[in-house]
């Protein structure tokens, strides 16, 4: 039996999924809390519709429900590898424009940073499970920042945000997903063929 | 003098009750132009044109499987009505999670529980119509009264509500119970149950004392009634969706495995 299909691996494959639906789920509720305040202290429209951005990725996805739990994970992690460095880009842009004088955005921003960073690597373990382990993320960098103006960083960040926001929906979706036992069995399926 | 008019600006709803499989949009005329009218539905997301599948029956309602899910791209929906007379259109425009809202929970029962005079066991259902509760979940509320008063009382999926029982001996005979079902992460309520009522186990026949008589002239009131006591929230960990179970204590309303206990 391969190591990911033993009981064992089973039963820690839905504790860290457990805990990953736990993390998700409060990290959705941070990010829709940045929101409002980005948009507030940025001094955008809510409502605006921010076309999609190079570089962020975005949580539409088709067939969702026929996917396997490798294919979860990996976009997932892809996905939020991209985050950590969007939101580090995002928190570095705001130091410089509004330094000191917001220093609650930053504070919000850098708590969301965290968490993105702890949900990563929660997805690193989950993908440990697997016998190949979670992809190296040599050259997985995000592209160097566009040449964009103050407006347009703006609208950039609320696109990043907005996106992040239907990841944590996705990500408990998917968590769940993945912990679900087949049927038949008392213990979750093995990732390579868990839809 | 003719009655027929042309049509006035239609009334449509969409919602996602079975969500993610899709959702539905159905429609009517404010008011009736007396003459046929032909109705024309188109969906837009993003730059792709979907496809609502019209309902035999009812004949104002059509149903679009969703192609994509977790989308930040908005619907675009827009319903054209035209008659001999004339043409008139609306346009919804919407978050793919901003209509979900499932349909009540089902089967709702609420029956004494033995030697406790001061708690009844509520049990319900998932709406069949939810495709899959154990990827979606749902978190329920429910509110409940006594019959003879109007004031609910409400517990969140896990909250506790407790109150003593008024008026003297261990509370109201008869309470109304309902509860309402959301998706645990996005969406809104759904319409509350049907209503469901139930009387707590008693000991031996009730009769009225004179401290009862007291409070049942009053009932209207509340100043003789005592406001439930601070709710409290249960541990995350202890809630589960559905028919499934979340057990929190206080001495009062107890929500448990398929019921509810309260005091």
């Amino acid at each position: 039996m391969a190591a990911s299909d033993s009981p064992s691996a089973a039963l820690r494959r839905r504790d860290l999924c457990s805990r990953g639906i736990r993390l998700a789920g409060k990290m959705r509720l941070d990010v829709v809390d940045l929101l409002d305040t980005y948009v507030e202290r940025q001094g955008l429209d809510a409502s605006a519709s921010v076309a999609a951005v190079e570089g962020v990725p975005v949580a539409a996805v088709e067939r969702w429900d026929e996917q396997t739990g490798t294919q979860r994970l990996l976009e997932n992690l892809a996905a939020y590898r991209a985050f950590r460095a969007l939101l580090a880009q995002m928190l570095e842009e705001q130091r410089e424009q509004l330094g000191e004088a917001d220093a609650a955005l930053g504070r919000a921003l850098a708590a969301v940073l965290l968490q993105v960073s702890a949900f990563a690597y929660h997805l690193e373990e989950l993908l440990q499970l697997e016998s190949r382990g979670p992809p190296s993320e040599e050259g997985a960098g995000p592209p160097p920042p566009p040449h964009l103006s103050l407006f347009e960083r703006k609208l950039r960040g609320l696109g990043v945000l907005r996106e992040l926001a239907q990841w944590a929906v996705r990500s408990a979706r998917d968590l769940r997903q993945i912990a679900k036992p087949s049927p038949g069995s008392s213990s979750a399926p093995s990732l390579a063929e868990s839809p | 003098l003719s009655l027929t008019a042309p049509p006035k600006e239609p009334v449509l709803m969409c919602r996602s009750n079975n969500y993610p499989k899709g959702f539905y949009c159905s429609w009517h005329l404010p008011t009736p132009t007396y003459i046929p009218n032909s109705f024309n539905i188109s969906v837009i997301h993003g730059t792709r044109e979907m496809v609502c599948e019209k309902d035999a029956f009812p004949k104002n309602r059509c149903h679009i499987r969703y192609l994509q899910l977790f989308s930040t791209v908005k619907y675009k929906v827009t319903l054209t009505v035209t008659n001999a007379l004339g043409k008139n259109s609306t346009t919804l425009t919407f978050d793919e999670v901003a209509i979900v809202k499932p349909d009540p929970p089902e089967s709702v029962v609420a029956k004494p529980v033995p030697n406790n005079p001061r708690r009844l066991e509520v049990s319900w259902q998932n709406p069949s119509s939810w495709p899959d509760p154990e990827s979606f979940p749902l978190k329920f509320f429910l509110r409940y009264r006594p019959l003879i008063l109007d004031q609910w009382q409400h517990v969140s999926n896990a909250e506790l509500a407790g109150r003593e029982g008024a008026g003297g001996a261990g509370g109201w005979e008869q309470y109304i119970i309902q509860v309402a079902a959301k998706d645990n992460d996005i969406g809104t309520w759904s319409d509350w149950s049907v209503a469901v009522h139930a009387t707590p186990w008693t000991e031996e026949p009730k009769h009225l004392t004179t401290e009862a008589q007291v409070t049942e002239t009053t009932s209207a009131s509340t100043s003789s009634f005592m406001p439930p006591p601070t709710t409290k929230i249960c541990d995350k960990g202890a809630v589960v969706g559905s028919g499934a179970v979340a057990v929190c204590w206080t001495a009062g309303l107890v929500l448990a495995a398929y019921g509810v206990l309260f005091i």
